[in-house]
């Protein structure tokens, strides 16, 4: 390889897409002629220097929650209608799809426990880091326009990690962060609008009913205190869901 | 007892296709230079894609699939746009690209010492890349930034692997060109280092320029 033919494969070589055979003729050249391999480096450093310069942003957390929101929408079932008219469901099966869906749909907080369970998914960053109850809940005081009540679970391994603001189906929801045996838990705390909770099976535990939902893996669990509606959200079976809320000493 | 639903496909999708949403962004953000309409772009990049999952072949890569979706989506965009304020301006880029190319010529009589380059400031890199034309933009967007092998930015961007080559070349030297502009503007370089006498640097040189004129 000569000088001339050099100008033309260097790029290419400097890229790594120049095939083995005349990448050894090439780097032979390089070798015997200073110029060349000055030239080479320069290309190099060049291509490096624009690497390093351009940053490579990250999308802000508040795109993130938009995003999931609306990919949210978009993965949403058709319409009950719609449904119905594909000719080649057999009946029973139609009917079928008619109870799950309005199973899923009839209470209010379905599209809130859709979007908990997106925003759990995409793990946000907390605001605030703490490990004590009193620290978070003060934390909110002057975030959210109600008060953020706490949980008091008596299990060890279910641990506090922090806490950030939120917003759930337009709605300001206060996010709690727990960690439990390496996996993350979610609490969403919304104001209570009201209605049935979201849930395709309801539980008593104690004096307390906890409505469950599986979503894209996860579980929910949902219940209202005081005025709060709360979701937990979590990688979780039911019966571990459950196990979680049953080690709770008081809830808000 | 409930029993534990598998997830569906398009929700694995959803999650798979998530993993690539920083570096979508990311390039949004260079094509548009705007935050508003980086995440318009990306947001419905997004939609699309998952209206149109059936028809991506598992096993194939779903990041450069989901570039081409978005490139594709912003050169439809830029292209009505650009059409409209050429109607409503009357405005042409050519005066840009060919003085740029002007440019590119003095760049190339450089010495090979002068690494003026490694004295800029990532935001007049960032400058200079966005007023790159659209079509070098893009493939440096994708090689450079992005690391793309030039096999999958012909397939991002549907053109010949061939093309995929020389704008990334034509690219980098007029990006190159513009940056030098920048460096002797803001005095980060001297004028004099480009004339014939400098360095013992030689016969490369001298053909660079000569080829030049």
């Amino acid at each position: 390889m000569d000088c001339r033919e050099l100008d033309k494969f260097l790029q290419v070589y400097l890229d790594g897409e120049l095939d083995p055979e005349d990448s050894e003729a090439l780097e032979r050249h390089l070798r015997s002629c200073p110029r060349c391999q000055a030239r080479a480096d320069y290309e190099a450093r060049f291509v490096k220097a624009i690497k390093v310069r351009v940053p490579k942003p990250v999308a802000p957390d508040s795109f993130r929650e938009r995003l999931a929101a609306a990919v949210a929408r978009e993965s949403e079932p058709r319409p009950v209608a719609r449904r119905l008219m594909w000719g080649s469901i057999p009946a029973a099966a139609a009917l079928a799809m008619v109870i799950t869906f309005t199973w899923t749909v009839t209470s209010g907080f379905t599209p809130l426990v859709r979007e908990a369970v997106n925003q759990h998914s995409l793990a946000p960053a907390v605001d605030v880091n703490a490990s004590d109850m009193a620290t978070v809940e003060d934390w909110f005081r002057k975030k959210v326009d109600f008060n953020v009540a706490l949980p008091r679970f008596r299990s060890r391994s279910f641990n506090l990690v922090g806490a950030r603001l939120s917003k759930l189906a337009e709605r300001r929801a206060a996010l709690i962060r727990y960690q439990r045996s390496g996996h993350r838990f979610s609490l969403f705390v919304v104001t209570d609008s009201g209605g049935d909770l979201a849930g395709q099976r309801c539980e008593r535990v104690g004096s307390k009913e906890f409505c469950l939902t599986e979503q894209k893996g996860y579980t929910v669990a949902q219940w209202r205190s005081r005025g709060l509606v709360y979701s937990l959200v979590g990688d979780a079976t039911p019966q571990e869901m459950i196990e979680v809320l049953s080690s709770n000493l008081s809830f808000p | 007892m409930f029993f534990r639903k598998k997830p569906k496909p398009g929700e694995k999708f959803q999650e798979a296709a998530l993993e690539h949403l920083d570096a979508l962004y990311g390039t949004a953000l260079r094509m548009t230079a705007n935050e508003a309409e980086a995440e318009d772009l990306v947001q419905d990049t997004y939609v699309r894609a998952l209206r149109f999952a059936g028809k991506f072949e598992e096993g194939t890569n779903l990041k450069a699939w989901m570039f081409k979706m978005m490139v594709n989506l912003f050169i439809n965009r830029y292209r009505r746009d650009r059409r409209l304020r050429e109607v409503r301006e009357g405005t042409e880029c050519r005066d840009m690209v060919e003085r740029t190319i002007d440019q590119d010529k003095l760049s190339l009589a450089l010495a090979p010492e002068e690494y003026f380059f490694e004295k800029l400031f990532s935001d007049d890199v960032v400058r200079a890349l966005a007023e790159l034309p659209l079509e070098f933009k893009l493939v440096v967007l994708l090689v450079d930034i992005n690391g793309f092998s030039y096999a999958r930015g012909a397939e991002i961007l549907g053109i010949p692997m061939g093309t995929v080559m020389s704008r990334l070349h034509r690219g980098r030297r007029l990006l190159r060109a513009s940056l030098y502009e920048f460096a002797l503007r803001e005095g980060y370089v001297k004028e004099e280092s480009n004339s014939q006498t400098v360095q013992p640097a030689d016969l490369d040189q001298y053909r660079q320029h000569r080829r030049g004129h």
